[in-house]
């Protein structure tokens, strides 16, 4: 079993003490860095280290910190950092486990990435369903402030940092990072088109980091142990310790903390002791509900966000659910489109009808109520509830990105963008003028939606109906599934 | 009736935030906390204490899954529904639910004692499936173990008074949006 950083303390309750937390280390990078480090060489350490976003996107958190305006630029408006703890991705419960059994952990990456950015004030977003991990955080916080981690003069260096933290009350939108911050400012937790990106206007106007639990998480591990450390754990493209969250029907489900890029065969039958009762291997969504589906002959496959790219799914947040071969495809699809329907956050027509319309042809068609031809129609919804390609994924890092490929950048953007803003949009080195050209041709890129929900919908229903066809043909004609027994729906 | 039971508190919350209206969300959850439900008087009051109109207050509360606008049980069970969940058996366990109460999903027993919801994803698919009752999650649940919840949550609450208000079928939950067939 390889060595632990982010669950060290998994299923003892211990480090949620300061002083135990102290003991073992807790804080150290903060003082290091603090003492030691100008915030310019913190953003250059991650950078360098090659930390990407736990939280879906896989982004290179240093370079999204430097996408912060530097003071000069800034005219005297705050910097904010916003901890995502609103883990809601399906398949996806890693952060709630950094948060119960190394509060102090996440709290000193919050505190040394604040410093990078120069926010003074940072919150912790965490779903409203998670009670009494917000009550083990609020404890921890208070404890931090007691002991002078966080508040005025922190350790006497002059760097002031508060810490909030503050509950979301049920949505799935949440964790996509402007619905997060309208959320935390009090309103509806609805998506805005981006840019601009919250690094230049993010809550209350003003530059804002969002990071993951998992990313923020890293922070300290990257500044006590150095950039070498981080990257000998798996490939140079992405490298870290790595949660994977297994769930479905594995013998034993749970957390892995595992080097970056361990392989899916290896993560199911070995760590999470293979399929239960023995049966075999169906299905694989790898990364969440919103990654593409994989088959049991594409679980040779490494777990790092480039690889999972190339074979057409992703790392997303590594929720990895397991379907062995008593799951009817068709429900199980059925059991997420009614999912992504229920979190439409309504803005954008075609995704609030389209997640809705999506539901029932595929409800329709697990119940054994499906007509011919409905499968043809639900690629043709999928197509027309996406719309074009999401503007905001251009700065993004090609290949990790949900379900666009630089090619595809290419083709859309090609015509109207001039050729070198395109290549520096897409080696993410963009600058301010770049990203105002991206807004001027916003307007031409009609029929496309504000969020990527319409994307998260499109990758089971597609990647299910093409690798499980079979399954869904003989659905449509004979009503009733191929496969006996399996679960029931929850919602009919 | 929020001002005068969380006198001291509320205006520590809104301190809390750079910019006053951030305390919607800690104002409705105490709010909530108070007599189940969002009322209407208690989304007016947030409105006045936050200066925004009880209707942006109502939209805000009407966003989220976890606030109430009408009467619910003494108890709320969620149980989650979606795929690590429902590859775990929690459809059963929705029924099992719905036999014991003799409530369907989105009801509230006669006695006001308990709603059963189903509820998306809670994020605890490794120890699925999941209640959430009330504030507290119950993972790794089976027949055994919700028959010992139920029975625990019921003494817990067979003492308090109920209130004669009532109690609605279904939460605010109703807006289905534009849904023909396609």
């Amino acid at each position: 079993m390889s060595e632990k950083y982010l669950l060290r303390y998994m299923g003892q309750t211990d480090a949620q003490n300061l002083d135990y937390a102290l003991e073992h280390g807790a804080y150290s990078a903060l003082k290091k860095v603090l003492s030691e480090m100008p915030p310019g060489e913190v953003t250059g350490l991650v950078k360098a280290a090659g930390l990407r976003g736990r939280g879906g996107a896989g982004f290179p958190a240093g370079v999204k910190w430097g996408f912060i305006p530097s003071a000069e630029k800034r005219g005297g408006k705050p910097v904010y950092l916003v901890a995502n703890a609103d883990e809601s991705e399906p398949g996806t419960f890693k952060d709630r486990a950094i948060m119960t059994y190394d509060p102090h952990l996440f709290i000193e990456g919050i505190a040394i990435s604040s410093y990078a950015v120069d926010a003074h004030q940072a919150f912790i977003y965490i779903r409203g369903e998670f009670h009494q991990e917000s009550l083990i955080l609020e404890r921890a916080v208070a404890q931090a402030y007691q002991a002078g981690f966080l508040g005025k003069d922190i350790q006497g260096s002059g760097f002031d940092l508060d810490l909030v933290v503050h509950r979301g009350a049920g949505a799935y939108i949440c964790g996509e990072e402007t619905g997060l911050l309208s959320s935390l400012q009090g309103g509806r937790g609805e998506p805005r088109l981006k840019p601009p990106f919250p690094a230049v206007v993010g809550l209350y106007s003003c530059p804002t980091v969002v990071n993951n639990v998992e990313t923020l998480a890293c922070v300290p591990w990257i500044v006590n142990r150095g950039v070498d450390w981080f990257r000998s754990m798996g490939p140079a493209s992405g490298p870290g310790p790595k949660i994977y969250c297994v769930s479905g029907h594995v013998k034993r489900p749970g957390l892995y903390e595992l080097p970056m890029g361990v392989s899916l065969r290896e993560l199911i039958y070995e760590h999470a002791g293979g399929i239960r009762m023995d049966r075999k291997l169906k299905a694989v969504i790898p990364g969440g509900s919103s990654t593409p589906v994989l088959t049991a002959d594409e679980i040779d496959v490494n777990m790092d966000f480039d690889s999972l790219g190339k074979i057409g799914t992703m790392l997303g947040s590594a929720g990895v659910i397991v379907m062995d071969e008593t799951t009817c495809m068709a429900k199980a699809l059925a059991n997420l489109t009614y999912f992504y329907a229920h979190e439409s956050c309504g803005q954008c027509s075609q995704c609030r009808q389209g997640t809705h319309w999506i539901d029932q042809i595929a409800s329709r068609i697990a119940q054994g109520r499906g007509n011919p031809g409905d499968i043809e129609k639900l690629y043709d919804v999928v197509r027309r509830t996406r719309g074009g390609p999401t503007i905001e994924m251009i700065p993004a890092e090609p290949g990790a990105t949900i379900g666009c490929s630089p090619e595809l950048f290419r083709e859309e953007f090609g015509t109207v963008l001039k050729p070198e803003t395109l290549l520096r949009i897409l080696d993410s080195e963009a600058t301010e003028e770049d990203l105002g050209a991206v807004t001027g041709i916003m307007p031409r890129m009609a029929g496309q939606t504000i969020c990527v929900l319409p994307m998260a919908v499109a990758a089971p229903v597609e990647s299910f109906l093409t690798k499980f066809r079979q399954e869904f043909d003989y659905l449509i004609e004979n009503r009733k599934s191929m496969v006996e027994g399996g679960f029931e729906l929850a919602s009919a | 009736m929020l001002r005068e039971k969380l006198a001291g508190e509320i205006q520590g919350i809104i301190e809390r935030y750079p910019e006053k209206r951030s305390a919607v969300l800690p104002l409705l959850e105490k709010a909530q906390e108070l007599q189940g439900h969002l009322t209407k008087e208690l989304l007016e009051e947030i409105g006045e204490v936050l200066d925004m109109s009880a209707p942006e207050v109502y939209s805000v509360a009407s966003f989220y899954s976890m606030f109430h606008l009408e009467p619910v049980g003494k108890n709320r069970l969620y149980v989650c529904r979606t795929l690590s969940c429902a590859l775990a058996g929690s459809g059963d366990l929705l029924s099992a639910c719905e036999k014991k109460l003799g409530i369907g999903e989105g009801e509230t027993t006669e006695d006001g004692q308990f709603s059963l919801f189903s509820f998306e994803c809670l994020g605890s698919c490794g120890t699925a499936p999941v209640i959430m009752a009330n504030r507290e999650y119950h993972e790794e649940m089976d027949l055994a173990k919700l028959d010992a919840l139920l029975e625990r949550l019921s003494k817990e609450t067979a003492n308090d008074v109920v209130e004669q208000s009532a109690v609605n079928e279904r939460s605010g939950e109703g807006d289905s949006p534009d849904s023909r067939e396609p």
